[in-house]
C-alpha cells in the first residue's frame, strides 16, 4: 500500500458523510416543539444539580435510581410538584435526603420531564412480558 | 558411609559455586543478546515526549481505583460518611476514565509515531506544551467537578470552558503528529502511522461538537455518544492498535509484512463497525426505526474487527518468552489480557446486547455498566497500560521488588475487574429478569441486588489494590531511572 493516509482517510471521509446523513435524517424527523422554553430551563435545572449520575433519560446515564423516561406520564404533575417540594430519604439511606428545588425550578424541572415523556421511543421502555401478578384479588 | 561417596560430595560442594560463578556471566550474556533491544529500532530523542503524558496516565489510573471502588461502596452503603455526594463522587470517576486512557494513548502515540516514522519528532517544545495545557485543564475539570460545577452530561461532566483546553491539547497532538507524517521518509509502509494520525483527528472531530449543549434531549444523546460510543470504540482503538502493532514490531520485526496486512483489515472494520455501530445507542432515543438494523447489522462488524485484532495478537505476540526480560513479559502479558477483554467484554458481550429485541429488555441495566467496564478498563485501559508499561520500563531490568509488585499487580488487577464485571453481569440479568419481565419495580429490584452489588464493591476492592501495586511499581522503576527528568522532554 504505497499510500496508506489517503486510503484510510478516503474510508474515514465516506463513513463519516453516509452517517450524517443517516444523522441529517435523524434531525429532520424530530419535532422541535417538543421541547418548549420552561422545559429547556427546566434541563438546565437537570443538568446543574447532575441528576444524571443516579437517574437515566432514555435508559442513558446512572443505575442508583429510577429511570425518568415516562416519570411524567406513570406520577403526574402533583405527585412529582410534591416529592421536588418536600424530597423524601433517598432509598436505602436512612439519613441522606433527595436533592429539593426551589419553587422557580420545580415548574421548570415539570416541564422537562413532560417533554421527555412525550418522545416517541418504538415503545421503549417495554411492558413486562408477564402478566401482572393477581396476589390479593 | 565409604570414603570415596564422601569425597564425591566433597568435590561437588567445592565445584558447584565455581560453576554457578562461571556460568552466570554466561546466562546474562545470553540473556542480553537474546533481549528484543537487541532488534529493537533506532531510538530517537523525541520519544522522551511519550514520558510525562505515561507516567501521569498511570498515576491517574491508579486515584481511578480508589475513587471508584468507594463510589461503589457508597452505592451499596449510602450511609457511610463521605466528603464528597455520590453523584461528584460518579462524575470524577467518569471523567478519570475517559481522562486517563486519553492521556496514556498520546503518550504511546508519539512514542510509537516516531519509531515508525523513523524521523524525530516536528515539535518536542509542543509535545511538551500540550501535556502542559492537558494536565492543567485536566486538573481543573478534577477540581471543578469536586466543588459541584457540573455540565451535567454523563462521561462530558467538564463546563464547556475547561473542554477547551482539551481541545486544544487535541489540536496539538493532531498538529505534531500531521507535521512529523509529512516530514517522514520510512523504509517502510507509512500504515501504522496512517492508523494513529487518523485516531488522532477522529478524536477530535468528535470532541469538539461536544463543547455544546443541545436543548432536545435525542440531538444531546445523538451527539453525546459520538465520544462515548465512537472515541472510546473506534478513534481510541485506532490509534491504541495502531500503537499496539508498533510495539509488536519491536518483537516480530520479521513479521512487518503480515501484521501490516492485519492491521489494514482491523482498520477497515474498526471505522466501518465504529462509526455505524454507534446506531445501537440510538434505538432507543427517539430515533427512526432505521437505526435498529444498521446498529445491529453494524454492531456484528465490529465484532469482526475485534476477531481481526485477536488474529493480530496471535501472529505479533512472540512465543520465546524464557528469553525476554521481566518487563518485556508483563508488557505482553497486558496486552494479551486486552485482547482477551476486547473479544469478551467489548465484542461478545456487546454484540449479544446490540441485538435490538434483547437491548430492549437489557438496555439500562447493570448489563450496560459490565460492558462499559470490561470495554474501558479491560479493553482499552489494558491496552493503554501495555504501551505505557513498555514506554516506562524500557532498558531497565526490574528489582525483585518491582517484579513482585507487578506481577502480582497485574494478577490482582485482573481477578478484581473479573470478579466486578462478573457479578454486574449476574446483577443485569437479575435486572432485566425482575424489572423488565416481571414488571418489579426498580427500587424493589435494586434492594435485590444489593449482594451482589457489595460484591462488586469488593472486586472493585481487589482491582485497586492491584492497581496500586502495578502502578506503585512503574512509578518506583520509573523514578530509579529518570527521577524528575520524566517531565523534561530536552
Amino acid at each position: 500500500m504505497k499510500r496508506p493516509l489517503v486510503y484510510v482517510l478516503a474510508l474515514s471521509s465516506i463513513s463519516v458523510l453516509l452517517f450524517a446523513l443517516l444523522i441529517y435524517h435523524f434531525t429532520t424527523n424530530i419535532d422541535p416543539q417538543t421541547i418548549g422554553t420552561e422545559a429547556a430551563a427546566g434541563k438546565k435545572v437537570w443538568e446543574s444539580k447532575g441528576c444524571i449520575e443516579c437517574h437515566a433519560v432514555f435508559g442513558n446515564g446512572g443505575y442508583a435510581a429510577p429511570d425518568l423516561t415516562k416519570t411524567f406520564a406513570v406520577r403526574g404533575e402533583n405527585w412529582l410538584a410534591d416529592f421536588f417540594r418536600d424530597p423524601p430519604m433517598r432509598r436505602p439511606s436512612n439519613k441522606k435526603r433527595h436533592l429539593g428545588l426551589s419553587d422557580k425550578e420545580i415548574p421548570e424541572m415539570i416541564q422537562y420531564l413532560r417533554s421527555v415523556s412525550q418522545i416517541r421511543l418504538l415503545d421503549w421502555p417495554p411492558a413486562p412480558i408477564l402478566p401482572p401478578s393477581r396476589e390479593g384479588e | 558411609m565409604t570414603a570415596m561417596p564422601r569425597r564425591r560430595w566433597l568435590h561437588i560442594l567445592v565445584t558447584l559455586p565455581a560453576i554457578l560463578y562461571r556460568s552466570l556471566p554466561h546466562l546474562f550474556r545470553r540473556r542480553q543478546r537474546q533481549s528484543p533491544e537487541h532488534n529493537a529500532p533506532k531510538e530517537y530523542p523525541s520519544q522522551k515526549a511519550a514520558l510525562p503524558y505515561c507516567f501521569t496516565a498511570v498515576l491517574i489510573f491508579a486515584v481511578q481505583g480508589l475513587v471508584a471502588t468507594l463510589g461503589a461502596l457508597d452505592l451499596v452503603f449510602p450511609d457511610l460518611p463521605s466528603p464528597i455526594s455520590f453523584q461528584v463522587g460518579r462524575a470524577i470517576h467518569l471523567n478519570l476514565s475517559v481522562y486517563w486512557p486519553l492521556l496514556g494513548s498520546m503518550g504511546m502515540g508519539y512514542y510509537f509515531f516516531v519509531q515508525e516514522a523513523q524521523t524525530d519528532l516536528h515539535s518536542r517544545t509542543l509535545a511538551l506544551g500540550q501535556f502542559w495545557v492537558f494536565a492543567l485543564t485536566f486538573g481543573s475539570i478534577i477540581t471543578a467537578l469536586l466543588l459541584g460545577y457540573t455540565a451535567g452530561r454523563e462521561y462530558l461532566e467538564a463546563l464547556p470552558m475547561l473542554k477547551l483546553g482539551i481541545i486544544l491539547a487535541l489540536v496539538l497532538f493532531c498538529y505534531n503528529l500531521a507535521r512529523t507524517y509529512a516530514k517522514a521518509k520510512p523504509s517502510h509502509s507509512r500504515l501504522v502511522l496512517a492508523g494513529m494520525l487518523t485516531g488522532a483527528l477522529f478524536i477530535l472531530a468528535q470532541y469538539v461538537p461536544n463543547l455544546f449543549s443541545f436543548v432536545h434531549p435525542s440531538i444531546e444523546n445523538v451527539v453525546r455518544f459520538w465520544v462515548v460510543h465512537m472515541t472510546e470504540e473506534m478513534s481510541l482503538e485506532l490509534l491504541d492498535i495502531s500503537a499496539f502493532v508498533g510495539l509488536l514490531l519491536i518483537f516480530s520485526p520479521k513479521r512487518r509484512t503480515s501484521l501490516q496486512r492485519i492491521l489494514a483489515v482491523n482498520i477497515v472494520l474498526t471505522i466501518i463497525g465504529g462509526v455505524f455501530a454507534t446506531g445501537h445507542h440510538y434505538y432507543w432515543i427517539g430515533s427512526t426505526g432505521e437505526w435498529l438494523w444498521i446498529g445491529g447489522v453494524f454492531s456484528f462488524i465490529q465484532m469482526l474487527g475485534i476477531l481481526v485484532l485477536a488474529y493480530l495478537g496471535y501472529r505479533g505476540i512472540p512465543t520465546n518468552w524464557q528469553e525476554l526480560r521481566q518487563a518485556d513479559r508483563l508488557v505482553l502479558a497486558l496486552g494479551g489480557s486486552s485482547i482477551v477483554y476486547h473479544v469478551a467484554g467489548a465484542g461478545m458481550l456487546g454484540l449479544i446486547m446490540s441485538i435490538p429485541e434483547w437491548n430492549r429488555y437489557t438496555h439500562g441495566t447493570y448489563l450496560t455498566s459490565a460492558h462499559a467496564h470490561l470495554a474501558l478498563f479491560g479493553a482499552v485501559g489494558m491496552l493503554v497500560l501495555t504501551g505505557a508499561t513498555y514506554i516506562l520500563t524500557k532498558q531497565t531490568e526490574l528489582t525483585r521488588s518491582e517484579i513482585i509488585r507487578s506481577w502480582s499487580g497485574f494478577l490482582i488487577l485482573n481477578a478484581g475487574l473479573l470478579l466486578m464485571s462478573t457479578m454486574l453481569i449476574i446483577a443485569g440479568v437479575l435486572q432485566t429478569y425482575l424489572w423488565r419481565v416481571t414488571g418489579m419495580g426498580f427500587m424493589d429490584t435494586h434492594a435485590l441486588l444489593r449482594p451482589y452489588l457489595i460484591i462488586r464493591a469488593a472486586g472493585g476492592a481487589l482491582f485497586a489494590l492491584g492497581d496500586f501495586l502495578f502502578v506503585s511499581a512503574l512509578v518506583t522503576v520509573t523514578w530509579r531511572r529518570l527521577g524528575l527528568r520524566v517531565f523534561v522532554i530536552h
